[in-house]
């Protein structure tokens, strides 16, 4: 099986800088656009910051889901592509997804899913730049170890705030 | 329409329950730019003509958060809070970082300006939709912590609601118990750990009842003049931020033992010296232990000189907060006269909690301490004892200063106003140990070895006083990092010269220079500002001749350490001020001359100055 | 002539905290820094982040290191500025 690139997520190391959004908002929208970042930073409270990404999960469940068939693999980078012509809006891949990670764009909400920058994603670069490496490019075959992180943003704060906080993470979320 | 700008202010009345926004003429944001400077220009517009009378406690206060231009594009996404400071009866740019102030302009909106007074306590809630006033009476009385929690969980549940998929936590100003109890010097809070601190605007928010502003927005940042060359900058600027490694790796809460230690110059025992030798509260005791999170950062920022302290065993258990920054660390360690790392993050949470700003009640407990030394405070009048060093009694003071309880309610006005209460009270001047300028508590940067980058004059001769972020030298340098970055409103930690001024000239299109700023701009805010300081009222005025000059502490010699026996010249003091004045194109006395307000284009400001010149 | 010298920060380990200077015919700035330069045994510079002001006033905003001194003027060398 291929190797492509995909994005390792460690969200102990993230700073919540949310320069990964700006990279990804000026590359696909040309300005700076957190809400149309295909990245998404949650923190549900101070220090605990959840990286909120797509995991290309190895049964691709909002492909499946999508009525219209808006949504395909890329045959080399194995992200999910978006047809924004087919694409209605109806956020079936919102729910079908684990972690709900696709979203609806806040111009013209269709379903908006991270392409990998077509396979030199500009996320990953300014946060290993700034040496956080909280986001890296790695290269490896598609698995289903993928899909354990597409997960619901607050679950895994918890775990984020019990892992800093001790016994006190459990009341903060 | 200039460009950085979302182009319009929110204007809130929360006597009325009315809602405007507001459009400021080009040439004002030109001239004023924004943040600190704005804020000054809009409480003029105002509240100028009748300044004197105007209580900083009462309804016709304005409570003002701006951004500026360069918010968010810039690194490091701060907002500024003002109005009239309940301390200095001036006006103070405050600034603290925070996605707020990204929300802020995603929602399409440059800042908020709030009058009146809510009947019950509220929060504002701002959207792409605009701002709603919200019942916030089950937030009232709950802590950073709690505040933080509920309201994310609130908004978040209200935007998933109209949205499909999970949506993030808005950005959010807040105060806690103590602002809510208008603790006179009280901070505007943010992210749990980060402050407002100077000014006392949390006091003010109190007073509006006005428990939170919450802001989440969805559009794009507003467009800049030079969108490619804002990508290049925008890359360059962090290259060169990224290089600034011991800021990143020790952020300044390693300034505990350091700053004592080498430059002689952190506060110990309400300044009684200014130097220790505690190897135990060096860097290494907080990093290793505490530390959770070794680099945290605000909205853009990779300077991310944050870091993030729990506490994991033991009675504190739980205790959340900064790593904590140098000034927490010196004024709720040896300024307390503790030396503990573990008692210093403790008390750090505890003040963050009560929204309290660090720096001016730690000088304000730390006062009442030596009063207690001295035995003019006595057990009785506070209910304890009050020993240095004594971390539970500190924790005690705090709360009780917060709920103005007991002496609490008394301390509660800040340093000055409650030395001038306890030597009326007692009947022997307290005013000695008062280690503020203008009403402002002094940040933890002495002036007396020489050593730290404060000048002789860096308080005395400053409209915003004993804030230490924003020190007087030659009124020129010192427009260029505290002035611009307060109202550009970006961090001043990453402030790069030249790409900070290129990156200004590429998102506003306007000719900005450095040397421009600093004797033009600049010149123009602080003037105003000392306009402001001027005038003062209603319940106290500065006098010129008395007020513009270091705290009595500072002309007292240094007892200890590598500098024993220096202090502040008053010769010194005396000529460098002069020499301030005059750079500023003010009288020797500190009073804006005439042709200064004309060149500056502020001859409205000169029926109110005339009668204070000689 | 003589002028009255301040030196602030880290530089007054090398040079004290007030000095009296004197100086020949057309003093500037640049030849007292260079005399402070090297009694101090290192090289103090304007751009390498020292403040040199003249009674009061930033020398960028004067003649820059052509700066004409005068007898009697105060000369003040100031750290860079920081806080936190």
């Amino acid at each position: 099986m291929e190797r492509t690139v995909w994005i390792v997520r460690d969200h102990l190391r993230c700073t919540g800088c949310r320069r990964c959004e700006i990279a990804c908002s000026l590359h696909h929208e040309g300005r700076i656009w957190p809400e149309a970042s295909r990245i998404r930073i949650f923190m549900p409270f101070p220090g605990v910051e959840v990286i909120h990404l797509c995991a290309q999960c190895d049964d691709y469940p909002c492909v499946e889901a999508c009525p219209v068939e808006a949504l395909r693999v890329d045959e080399r980078t194995k992200a999910v592509l978006v047809d924004r012509e087919k694409c209605t809006g109806c956020g079936a891949c919102i729910e079908a997804c684990p972690g709900h990670i696709p979203f609806l764009h806040p111009g013209d909400g269709k379903a908006t899913i991270c392409d990998l920058c077509g396979g030199d994603p500009e996320c990953v670069k300014v946060c290993v730049e700034a040496g956080y490496r909280a986001i890296y490019a790695v290269e490896e075959e598609v698995n289903v170890n993928r899909k354990l992180f597409a997960r619901p943003p607050l679950e895994v704060a918890q775990d984020i705030a019990v892992n800093l906080y001790g016994e006190k993470g459990l009341e903060v979320i | 329409m200039p460009r950085g700008y979302a182009g319009k202010i929110l204007d809130v009345d929360l006597t009325e329950g009315r809602i405007r926004e507001v459009k400021l003429p080009w040439k004002t944001l030109e001239d004023f730019f924004g943040g600190r400077g704005l804020a000054a220009k809009i409480l003029w517009d105002r509240l100028g003509d009748h300044w004197s009378e105007v209580d900083p406690l009462g309804p016709e206060n304005l409570l003002i958060a701006l951004t500026g231009p360069l918010t968010a594009f810039y690194p490091g996404s701060r907002v500024c809070v003002s109005g009239k400071s309940p301390l200095s009866n001036g006006v103070v740019g405050s600034t603290t970082s925070t996605e707020f102030a990204m929300e802020l302009k995603a929602a399409g909106y440059d800042g908020v300006i709030v009058s009146g007074r809510a009947e019950k306590p509220v929060y504002l809630l701002i959207t792409d939709e605009g701002c709603d006033i919200r019942d916030a009476g089950h937030l009232w009385g709950k802590t950073g912590e709690e505040t933080i929690r509920l309201l994310n969980r609130e908004v978040r549940e209200e935007l998933q609601r109209s949205r499909r998929g999970p949506q993030r936590e808005p950005g959010i100003l807040y105060i806690g118990p103590a602002g809510e109890n208008r603790v006179r010097n009280a901070a505007v809070m943010t992210k749990l750990f980060h402050a407002a601190g100077y000014g006392g605007y949390g006091a003010v928010m109190g007073s509006k009842n006005l428990k939170a502003i919450a802001a989440k927005g969805f559009s794009p940042l507003p467009e800049v003049a030079a969108p490619e060359t804002v990508k290049i900058l925008w890359r360059e600027v962090h290259r060169e931020l990224i290089k600034r490694d011991r800021m990143r790796r020790w952020g300044t809460g390693y300034g505990g033992y350091y700053v004592a230690a080498d430059t002689s110059s952190e506060p110990v025992r309400n300044w009684q010296e200014e130097w220790h030798d505690e190897r135990r509260f060096g860097g290494p005791n907080f990093q290793f232990r505490f530390w959770v999170k070794p680099y945290h950062a605000d909205f853009n920022c990779t300077t991310s000189c944050m870091k993030i302290s729990c506490i994991k065993t033991g009675r504190w258990k739980g205790d959340i907060t900064d790593m904590p920054d140098y000034e927490l660390e010196a004024y709720l360690g040896p300024n307390l006269g503790i030396f503990n790392p573990e008692d210093v993050v403790h008390l750090s949470a505890v003040i963050d909690n009560l929204g309290h700003s660090g720096i001016n009640i730690g000088n304000t407990m730390a006062f009442a301490a030596e009063l207690y030394q001295r035995g003019i405070l006595t057990e009785e009048d506070l209910g304890f004892k009050l020993e240095w060093g004594d971390v539970e009694a500190f924790d005690r003071l705090a709360h009780m200063i917060a709920r103005r309880e007991g002496i609490g309610d008394i301390l509660a006005e800040g340093t000055y106003r409650a030395a001038l209460k306890i030597s009326e009270m007692k009947g022997v001047d307290v005013l000695r140990y008062a280690v503020h300028v203008k009403g402002i508590e002094v940040g933890a940067h002495g002036i007396r070895s020489g050593r730290d980058y404060p000048t002789p004059i860096g308080y005395a001769a400053s409209p915003q006083g004993g804030d230490h972020t924003s020190t007087t030298r030659d009124a020129y340098e010192d427009m260029a990092w505290s002035v611009f970055g307060d109202s550009a409103v970006v961090c001043s930690f990453c402030y790069h010269d030249p790409l900070i001024w290129e990156f200004a000239r590429a998102v506003t299109g306007w000719d900005i220079s450095k040397h421009r700023w600093c004797t033009e701009h600049g010149r123009r805010i602080m003037t105003l500002q000392q306009a402001f300081i001027l005038l003062g009222g209603p319940d106290v005025y500065w006098d010129p001749d008395r007020d513009f000059d270091n705290p009595p502490r500072f002309y007292e010699p240094l007892p200890s350490g590598p500098y024993k026996g220096m202090k502040a010249d008053r010769e010194t003091v005396e000529r460098m001020k002069r020499e301030y004045f005059k750079a500023m194109g003010w009288d020797e006395r500190g009073i804006p001359t005439r042709e200064t307000l004309q060149r500056l284009g502020l001859s409205y400001l000169d029926p109110y100055l005339q009668d204070m010149r000689r | 002539m003589r002028v009255r010298v301040l030196v602030f920060g880290e530089l007054s380990t090398r040079l004290g905290w007030s000095l009296d200077v004197e100086m020949g015919e057309a003093p500037t700035i640049r030849g007292l820094l260079k005399l402070l330069s090297d009694r101090a045994g290192a090289s103090i510079r304007v751009d390498g982040g020292v403040t040199v002001l003249v009674n009061g006033r930033n020398v960028n905003l004067l003649g820059g290191l052509d700066t004409e001194l005068r007898d009697g003027d105060l000369v003040v060398l100031l750290p860079p500025l920081s806080g936190g």
